[in-house]
């Protein structure tokens, strides 16, 4: 499924006293079907607002989100948020939790168990079905998390940055996985990420977000075949990406006349 | 087992102190009688007849009270920690009224619906229901703001939010409440059984003192200070198979 964000701003609404906190100043991305987009910018630019806005848990204060050209009003079970923060129910067991997003709409019966066991052995959690979270490490948790999102099989997923509070060994062996497993699906990925390194990695496009309120400074392709090793990490093509996303992030705003 | 051990290891310290408080630094049983007098009042001198019907009388009432108190303080809490409108006009007057000196209303309650077993229900009733209310209502609004807005995201219903989420949520808080409903719903009815009364547990406390026995008097003491124990030790072990996916720091 296409994503399309056309000229989105949005607010906060801070009370009647302070008014709106500007958080988007007309941000426009367009994202091929299956395409893995990263979105990359500075701590606070407004990377998590936009993911909600694309999953409809946000409506824009201007502008257009549609999705295969319909507008997004609401949360719909065709795209699924993996949230920075695992948000798992404590009360819930592995299973519990990757069954969660099903039950909520509406899923059931053998249809529910048949999509809760595979998620759960997708990310690798096989064995730890009966775990409940405040017994797993924090990349289980996060692997949970992405079960939960995907056991709704959904056509986009919108993730923010899911691997930001692991160590780095865990982070990249995710990172790898993630990529052994969905490319395979096609489905369009929306991966909101202030690291750089994971944003060249994982992506077909990174788009590198001003800071706050955002605009898409530039949206750079990034032309490494797939399926990309670990070892792509120490090529030259990478690191002349990972430099130019670098200067990008770091260089003075432009057209703050 | 080995948190029973400790548990009883500190009422054997107690009792200790206790029985050299009283004979060393108090030195007069109609104040204190040492600990081991008193247990031997329970061996040898106590009519567990009337002890055990006075008894059923307090606990009926306590028991009565109890669930009318849990009818209604629960749904109360619910409807406070789910709606912030409610919660804002109502709130204050739930912290003040769970504040305000009960003991005072009695001699009003007293009057009003006499010495019989509806004042003393209505006093349970009155003891249990803030604590509980006030508890359940924080379950409620505390509730995760990460978990809701991921609910959210997969389309939850408020409905569906309030029976996946905040109900779950509230169980330990509720069970909390119920903890200090129960020790607080004793206390007063043993008060208005004291000071107002033709039975029940309090009764018998209210007629030793007043013809001051005092050794007598700590054996009816002790049984509600079991059945307190008791009580919150069963609410506890509630909890813990309710809430079996908490990490465990005991
Ligand atoms: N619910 C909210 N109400 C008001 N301000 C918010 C809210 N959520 C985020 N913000 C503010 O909006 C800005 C962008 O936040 P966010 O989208 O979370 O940034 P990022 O994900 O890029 O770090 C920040 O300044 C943040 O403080
Ligand atoms: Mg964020």
């Amino acid at each position: 499924m296409s994503v399309s964000i056309d000229s989105v701003s949005f607010e906060y609404g801070l009370g009647a006293a302070k008014g709106g906190l500007p958080v988007l100043d007309g941000v426009t991305l367009s994202i091929e079907p299956g395409a893995f987009v990263a979105v990359l910018g500075p701590s606070g630019c407004g990377k998590t607002t936009l993911l909600k806005l694309v999953d409809g848990l946000l409506v824009p204060t201007k502008g257009r989100v549609e999705v295969n050209g319909a507008p997004v009003r609401a949360p719909s079970p065709e795209k699924a948020m993996v949230f920075q923060h695992p948000s798992l129910l404590p009360w819930r067991t592995v299973d519990g939790n990757v069954a969660y997003g099903l039950e909520l709409t509406g899923v059931g019966g053998e249809l529910l168990k048949s999509r809760v066991k595979s998620s759960v052995e997708l990310v690798g959690l096989g064995g730890f079905e009966s775990y409940f979270p405040h017994a797993l490490s924090g990349g289980m948790q996060q692997r949970v998390n992405i079960a939960r999102a995907a056991a709704l099989d959904p056509q986009i997923l919108l993730m923010d940055e899911p691997f930001g509070s692991l160590d780095a060994q865990t982070r990249e062996d995710l990172q790898m996985e993630f990529l052994s497993i969905f490319r395979k699906t096609r489905k369009t990925v929306v991966f909101v990420t202030h690291d750089i390194a994971e944003a060249v990695f994982m992506s077909d496009f990174v788009a590198v977000l001003s800071q706050r309120p955002a605009k898409v400074k530039e949206l750079v392709k990034i032309d490494i075949p797939r399926p990309r090793a670990p070892e792509v990490r120490d090529s030259s093509a990478f690191a002349g990406y990972y430099r130019r996303l670098w200067s990008m992030l770091h260089r003075p705003e432009e057209g703050a006349t | 087992m080995t948190r029973l051990a400790y548990g009883v290891g500190g009422f054997l310290v107690f009792f200790a102190i206790w029985e050299v408080v009283a004979d060393f630094v108090v030195r007069n049983p109609l104040f204190l009688p040492s600990f081991s007098s008193v247990v031997v009042a329970a061996a040898t001198d106590t009519d567990y007849g009337a002890l055990t019907s006075a008894l059923s009388v307090t606990l009926r009432n306590f028991g009565i009270g109890m669930v009318i108190a849990s009818a209604l303080a629960i749904p109360t809490g619910f409807v406070f920690g789910w709606y912030r409108r409610v919660r804002q006009v109502f709130s204050p007057l739930l912290s003040a009224l769970y504040a305000a000196p009960l003991i005072a209303i009695m001699p009003a309650i007293i009057v009003l619906f006499g010495v019989f077993d509806v004042s003393k229900v209505i006093l349970v009733v009155l003891a249990a229901f803030f604590p509980l209310a006030i508890n359940v209502e924080s379950g409620v609004r505390n509730i995760d703001a990460y978990m809701v807005e991921m609910a959210r995201s997969f389309g939850a219903t408020d409905r569906q939010i309030f029976r996946t989420i905040a109900f779950r949520a509230a169980v330990p808080y509720t069970l909390a409440g119920l903890r200090l409903a129960i020790g607080r719903g004793l206390v007063f009815i043993i008060i208005a059984e004291m000071f107002a009364s033709t039975n029940g547990i309090g009764y018998i406390i209210s007629t030793y003192a007043d013809t001051f026995q005092m050794t007598k008097m700590f054996v009816p003491v002790f049984l509600v200070v079991l059945i307190a124990v008791i009580l919150i030790a069963a609410v506890q072990l509630f909890e813990a198979r309710v809430q079996g996916w908490k990490p465990s720091n005991h």
